[in-house]
């Protein structure tokens, strides 16, 4: 059986052997490196700044997983320290700037319009626009439930706030979302 | 299919007459049987339970099944009205109709090869990690004695500024003058101009005490020595 096809608690005690640490790890990242990819990405836009920041995150993973409590899934703590890692990303893009976060999401939603793939007339590239609108929590409450259909249960985990919080979060987002692609 | 594949080499090899791409299910359902399933189920279930509920009672309570079952409490006007935004927001997720004529596929492009590539590219940061290459060799001493250094051209500028006489052009900020002038043009300053008995180039009444304590805080008595040997003998620099 490949590794890839073990479940989470194989794979970790996997990890904690020294002779398959590696093959572990490398089985880890195979299994989830697209599904934490595409999160990341949908927050920094940049294939570049996605590919720094999924790096980051499966090196705190390697340096973590070892005393990794299982108190979660696997999974719901990879999304988190995507999720944390995205943001500190954005945090120093906006320090190093030295400009406010709203200029931080029109700087985003200038890199989609520079994508050469982008196609103002597509409702997908208009989504992505819509999504740069919201605030940083209400875009990722929007993209965990709608692209990777999150349960509210584990989105409480991931992003650490009450389901009551999440669902109203993703309510506001969805007007706003839908508001913006209707007017523009 | 590779499973069945398998099955089917294996059927052969035991010489079996049972055909491996049989249909595993002969029997035969009613047409549109599935699709009307979901729906006569749930009827069943509402019927049943309402119906089950009322000749329960009637068996147990005659009395209690004649009596109306209309709730003597009241409720105050427009109660439920008005908590219905707020419920919909943590009971119901809107289908939203815009979202839904939008397909969920990112239209973000990925480099062709891209995950593939990932584990080794991590692997190789992490093993690579242990080596840390400083970006700056420190070297104390220099950084001290150029920091002295500085902080005496600074002075010296303010206190030629501040000694201006008429005629000249006046300087509303002395120090941003001399963070704009180059280490050559107040090195030649010191150099050239001329000390009288009027305009000592000294800072020993100038600069209070406290300061230039803070300027040369970090400043060994060796390094301090060794620059003062370097000076022109004229300049006095008191910084006790």
């Amino acid at each position: 059986m490949a590794l890839t096809d073990r479940s989470d608690a194989e794979l970790l005690m996997q990890f904690r052997q020294p002779q398959t640490k590696e093959p572990a790890f490398t089985s880890i990242i195979k299994k989830y490196q697209e599904k934490l990819y595409w999160h990341i990405r949908r927050m920094v836009v940049d294939h570049d700044d996605a590919n720094d920041v999924l790096q980051n995150v499966f090196i705190r993973v390697w340096n973590g997983l070892e005393n990794f409590r299982e108190d979660s899934q696997l999974y719901t703590w990879l999304y988190r320290i995507a999720t944390n890692e995205s943001l500190t990303f954005l945090e120093q893009q906006k320090k190093r700037s030295a400009v406010s976060l709203s200029d931080v999401e029109t700087g985003l939603s200038n890199k989609i319009k520079a994508d050469k793939h982008f196609d103002p007339n597509k409702l997908e590239w208009k989504l992505q626009l819509a999504i740069q609108q919201l605030p940083e929590k209400q875009k990722l409450v929007f993209s965990l439930r709608y692209y990777d259909e999150m349960p509210y249960e584990e989105m409480s985990r991931v992003l650490e706030t009450s389901e009551g919080a999440l669902k109203a979060s993703y309510h506001h987002a969805v007007k706003k979302i839908e508001d913006y692609i209707k007017n523009h | 299919m590779s499973n069945r594949n398998t099955i089917r080499e294996e059927l052969n090899e035991l010489n079996s007459k049972l055909n491996a791409n049989a249909d595993p299910t002969p029997y035969s359902v009613p047409e549109g049987y599935f699709t009307g399933f979901a729906a006569s189920v749930m009827a069943k279930i509402k019927g049943e339970s309402a119906d089950f509920i009322t000749q329960e009672l009637t068996e147990l309570s005659p009395l209690l099944a004649g009596i109306s079952r209309t709730m003597p409490f009241s409720v105050p006007k427009d109660y439920f009205q008005s908590n219905i935004e707020g419920v919909k927001a943590f009971t119901e997720e809107e289908d939203s109709l815009v979202l839904s004529f939008i397909d969920k596929e990112m239209p973000y492009q990925v480099p062709t090869g891209y995950f593939a590539n990932v584990p080794e590219q991590v692997l190789e940061k992490i093993t690579n990690k242990g080596r840390v290459v400083p970006m700056f060799k420190r070297n104390w001493m220099r950084l001290a004695v150029a920091a002295a250094v500085t902080g005496i051209i600074a002075l010296s500028g303010i206190v030629y500024f501040n000694n201006r006489g008429d005629g000249q052009v006046t300087v509303n900020d002395p120090v941003a003058v001399v963070k704009k002038a180059s280490t050559e043009e107040l090195n030649d300053f010191i150099k050239t101009t001329a000390v009288d008995e009027k305009t000592q180039l000294t800072v020993k009444n100038k600069t209070p005490k406290t300061e230039a304590k803070k300027l040369f805080a970090d400043v060994s008595d060796k390094e301090l020595d060794a620059f003062l040997d370097q000076m022109p003998a004229d300049d006095e620099i008191d910084i006790n």
